[in-house]
């Protein structure tokens, strides 16, 4: 008798062989494709490590041994907001057991940038302590509308040879009304393996913040 | 604002330890509001008299009135020494344009 239909849900039980699925060769690093045929699975993209969120104040916002021997380049995207005056501030941490802030003066940063009224704005520094991510950051207490909202780049930061570097950019938002937008980057000049970072404001609290960081796929 | 002792930990929120803590005040560093506002007034300014720079060219003659305006750009920071002219000099209307008369050029 030929059998023409076959109800899946209740006339097969077990897994399907691959060869019934498609053609080519099955394996943990190839997918089925639309076309019924496994191809090479596709390489590169974000792999999400660590992040933080919070809708109450704290003073700081750490994220720790995200940053590992198994990417090179790193993304860490977020948005902040503050509950006094003051500047968005970043730090990087010490990888292993006990993170420690890296607070001496081994940032080295520039940023250029423009404001919604249409003047010129700069961040810059040789020897700071910190990456000032911003300025101008007054009083913000409106949540429909983060301080401060953007993304970096990091190479290497685990590296215990590199000089780390960050590159991104950003807009925040000043008291004034005015918007202020920047692109640039920095170094951080320490060999020092790096396992995450801290972000704060230059005072007070954060009061808002939601952070992700992603490992780029090495390929 | 009152700072709390707070942190937000790989996305866990704890109290700070005795060394975070210090860690923490030895990281603030609040902002001195008056010198942040007299920079804005200082770019607002720079960027006035940039915009008659052009007046000034050798085949055109300045006027008295903007000479005058431009001189008066010049010495607000002699001329105005405290937060509340600060704020003064930095007061926009709803559509976001700065109220202050010195502003406007004549």
């Amino acid at each position: 008798m030929a059998i023409d239909k076959i109800d899946v849900t209740k006339g097969i039980t077990g897994v399907l062989p691959t060869a019934n699925l498609g053609s080519g060769t099955a394996s943990s690093s190839t997918v089925l494709y639309g076309d019924q045929t496994f191809k090479t699975a596709p390489s590169g993209g974000l792999a999400y490590v660590g992040g933080g969120s919070t809708t109450s104040n704290v003073a700081a916002v750490t994220i720790d041994n995200v940053f590992s021997a198994t990417y090179d380049n790193y993304l860490l995207i977020m948005d902040m907001t503050s509950d006094d005056n003051g500047d968005a501030i970043l730090h990087f941490r010490s990888a292993g057991g006990s993170p420690a802030t890296q607070t001496a003066s081994n940032y080295s940063y520039c940023m250029i940038g423009m404001d919604s009224a249409g003047g010129s704005e700069t961040i810059h520094s040789t020897n700071d302590s910190q990456f000032q991510m911003g300025h101008g950051l007054y009083d913000k207490d409106e949540l429909d509308f983060p301080a401060w909202s953007g993304f970096f780049y990091i190479n290497s930061p685990f590296s215990s040879s590199h000089t780390k570097t960050f590159n991104g950019t950003f807009i925040n938002e000043a008291s004034n009304g005015e918007h202020r937008s920047f692109s640039g980057g920095g170094l951080f000049k320490n060999q020092t393996s790096c396992g995450g970072v801290r972000l704060s404001f230059s005072s007070n609290n954060v009061n808002n913040c939601t952070a992700r960081v992603y490992g780029l796929v090495n390929s | 604002m009152t700072l709390v002792y707070k942190i937000l930990d790989n996305n866990e929120v704890r109290e700070a330890t005795a060394e975070e803590r210090a860690e923490i005040d030895s990281l603030q560093k609040p902002i001195n509001l008056a010198e942040r506002k007299l920079a804005e007034i200082r770019k607002i300014r720079n960027r006035k008299l940039s915009e008659t720079d052009y007046l000034g060219v050798s085949d055109n003659t300045m006027s008295d009135a903007i000479k005058t305006w431009r001189q008066s750009l010049r010495d607000i920071p002699a001329n105005y020494t405290d937060e509340n002219a600060y704020d003064l000099l930095l007061a926009r209307n709803n559509a976001g344009e700065l109220t202050h008369l010195i502003w406007s050029k004549p």
